[in-house]
């Protein structure tokens, strides 16, 4: 950053440092006071008054020393090493990050965002799995005996089963099946019947599969959409209310037991409540990756939209508890109105999770940004002031700008605060 | 009130003291340099006032004791660092916070309304309070170090240094007397020269670039950090810099062309043997006479002499 100085010049400065022409104060009463120099040191005078105290401070040592010490503790003191502001200066800060920041941007928020919904389809699908597992070890004998009544019984339309598991994943499978081929068909059901017990066994496991491995996105949505096309701008309610009804028909498969009158309406209640479980998580994955294959597919104008879109529904399934933590959903024009808002953040904030990539905290709003929250009010031609925490600046900084400490205890990992017209980078 | 309505906590603030502040400010630091500024001017003045500092700072003076709770919980590590800053060590720093606060509360009683008349009392709400509370702290370091030390110049702790290189050793590490007599007064008349064209230049210029050359050249700061008092970012002092040695030189060489009689020639060769020689103290040479003294330095010299 030094240029080019005149080296004699220099040299000769440096060796008469002190004894060119400073003229001491005798007087304290010459002195500025601790407001003006406070004032001056946080530039915070109007024009004239500070040329005044300029040219005061040219000439006494006392105050300029009160000046400079002011103006390095309260953090106007530039980092010492020189770092561009970016990305590359994000994860920098991130690798030298400790453990117990790391561990919280594992947690932080934007992470959870992605890590919640997958969990939970992870943990329904588990779930579901161990349930239908452990019913079909336990019913079995009974299905294997009411299947041997039904074939004694005189009159019965029903074929004798090729196995009892086959028979009980009927129900869980046809979740992808469509209901006429069901319909107590002689020469249908076994087949059926065998399709879907691997369809059932692989169901949980495909959810999750679908929503870590995105190369089979496509290959898995369009499987999704003939099993059931739900409407996209309702995939909020329809993940929290009973199914559309045309999802309907995957319940009435079950058709051996209905048919036959074997099976008790409890059972059917629970295999209902099973599929109508696995239905909604599977949806919110399918709603998910097709707004990412839309974003993807896209031109570019259109992947915009596309983001638009996810980000929209993204609001009417997640809400801020903090920004909206009285429950009511928001509107359309606000959820649009944040939802845009988002979208003019940088792309390393991609559509997922867009609703947890601001933060409201010490009356700024800041936006994700990597491993970093950045001050919407930050702007890339500040001179910024990178402080760490724990650190004697630090402190001195917070006990000045106390919304600067909030806003670093609050946030985790980098954070980028513009506060009193300077940019304040904590690490 | 707008102030009022921009802090963020409410204080129990009689409108009455807040606008007589408030006032005190605008006159002390816009009109009484400005006083034609327009509106919009003071309107951007008053909006910049630390609303919440000033409403907390006038509940202390008007004997809040949540206040003063507040004010003690916020700004007591900002006291303590800006003392121990100014200490030598933890128990000085301790001594030094503690006076601050006995300051800031009011040793004495005012006479109209019988309350403690603190330090508080000047806080504008120009700048913030913890840089406010670091220069009280500051100012009250060097008035308690100049009260223990009175015959030591505390600023110029170089001065000492130098002093201390002025000085005959006899331990070969430097010569008490050069070897060659006339060379060495000629040396020094130069090099008096030198410095006292240099000191010139330096005071020929403008106030921010004079201030500019004193953090960096005499305080030691880095461009960086003269920047930031300066308000100006580290390129841009460099820059500066690099302008104000160009002024300087031609100033520097016209004085001793025209004062000294010097040619170009010699003036150059002076110079360059000058700087090459300033890898030690071009003021030491000057002050290796007795009785000869740079600006400045006199009062050092003259302020050790009664401890010798």
């Amino acid at each position: 950053m030094k240029q080019e100085f005149d080296k004699q010049l220099d040299s000769l400065l440096r060796g008469t440092r002190g004894g060119a022409g400073e003229v001491r104060r005798a007087a304290a009463a010459e002195h500025l006071s601790p407001d003006e120099l406070s004032a001056y040191a946080e530039n915070a005078l109007p024009q004239a008054a500070r040329s005044l105290y300029t040219a005061h401070l040219a000439d006494c040592s006392d105050c300029r020393r009160i000046v400079t010490t002011v103006v390095l503790a309260s953090g106007a003191e530039v980092a010492r090493e020189a770092r561009p502001a970016g990305v590359a200066d994000v994860s920098r800060a991130a690798s030298k990050s400790s453990w117990g920041a790391r561990l919280a941007a594992l947690f932080s928020p934007r992470v959870m965002a992605y890590a919640a919904p997958v969990l939970a389809v992870a943990i329904i699908g588990a779930v579901a799995l161990v349930i239908l597992r452990g019913r079909q070890g336990s019913e079995a004998p009974n299905v294997a005996q009411r299947s041997d009544e039904e074939a004694a019984r005189p009159g019965s339309i029903t074929q004798p089963s090729p196995s009892a598991g086959t028979l009980e994943a009927a129900p869980a499978a046809n979740i992808d099946a469509p209901a006429p081929q069901t319909q107590g068909s002689p020469a249908a059901a076994p087949g059926v019947g065998t399709a879907k017990t691997e369809t059932t066994t692989n169901a949980p496991v495909k959810v999750k599969e679908m929503a870590q491995d995105k190369s089979n996105e496509l290959a898995d949505a369009d499987e999704f959409k003939t099993a059931s096309p739900v409407p996209k701008p309702e995939v909020a309610a329809a993940a929290a209310a009973p199914p559309p009804a045309s999802s309907q028909p995957a319940e009435a498969v079950p058709v051996a037991p209905t048919s036959t009158g074997a099976r008790a309406p409890a059972r059917e209640a629970d295999d209902r409540e099973v599929s109508r479980q696995r239905r909604s998580a599977a949806d919110n994955a399918r709603e998910a990756e097709r707004g990412e294959d839309a974003r993807r597919d896209a031109p570019e104008p259109e992947r915009g939209r596309a983001m638009n879109n996810n980000n929209e529904r993204a609001e009417r399934r997640v809400y801020d508890g903090k920004t909206k933590s009285d429950g009511n959903v928001p509107s359309e024009t606000e959820g649009l109105a944040s939802a845009r808002k988002r979208q003019g953040g940088p792309a390393t904030g991609g559509g997922r999770g867009a609703a947890s990539e601001t933060r409201f905290v010490a009356g700024h709003e800041f936006r994700r940004q990597g491993n970093a929250w950045v001050d919407v009010n930050y702007r890339s031609s500040m001179s910024t002031v990178s402080v760490r925490r724990g650190s004697d600046s630090f402190r001195s900084l917070a006990a000045d700008i106390p919304e600067v400490g909030r806003a670093a205890g609050q946030l985790p990992g980098t954070v980028v605060i513009v506060a009193r017209g300077r940019a304040y980078r904590i690490n | 009130m707008r102030l009022r309505a921009r802090a963020s906590v409410p204080r129990p603030v009689e409108d009455s003291a807040l606008v007589a502040r408030m006032r005190s400010s605008l006159e002390k630091y816009l009109l009484r340099h400005r006083p034609d500024a327009p509106a919009p001017e003071v309107a951007k003045f008053l909006d910049a006032l630390h609303a919440d500092d000033l409403l907390l700072v006038l509940a202390c003076e008007h004997g809040d004791e949540a206040a003063w709770e507040d004010l003690m919980r916020g700004f007591r590590s900002t006291v303590l660092s800006a003392a121990r800053s100014a200490s030598t060590g933890e128990a000085e720093a301790e001594e030094l916070a503690d006076s601050v606060w006995a300051e800031l509360y009011g040793t004495r009683v005012r006479a109209s309304d019988g309350r403690p008349a603190g330090k508080l009392a000047y806080y504008s709400g120009c700048g913030s309070l913890g840089g406010w509370l670091r220069a009280v702290v500051g100012q009250l370091g060097v008035d308690r170090h100049r009260r223990v030390a009175k015959l030591v110049q505390t600023e110029e702790a170089s001065d000492f240094d130098r002093l201390a290189d002025s000085e005959p050793t006899g331990d070969g590490w430097r010569p008490a007397t050069a070897p060659d007599p006339e060379r060495a007064l000629s040396e020094t008349e130069a090099a008096r020269a030198v410095a006292d064209a240099l000191a010139r230049s330096v005071a020929q210029l403008d106030d921010e670039d004079r201030l500019l050359v004193r953090l960096y050249y005499f305080d030691g700061l880095r461009l960086k950090e003269a920047g930031a008092v300066l308000g100006v970012h580290e390129a841009t002092a460099s820059r500066r810099l690099t302008r104000v040695h160009g002024e300087m030189r031609k100033r520097v060489e016209t004085i001793l062309t025209s004062e000294c009689g010097w040619t170009r020639e010699e003036t150059a060769a002076t110079l360059a043997q000058a700087a090459a020689l300033l890898d030690t103290d071009l003021a030491s040479l000057v002050t290796s006479e007795p009785g000869v003294a740079p600006e400045g330095r006199a009062g050092a010299v003259e302020a050790r002499q009664p401890d010798g």
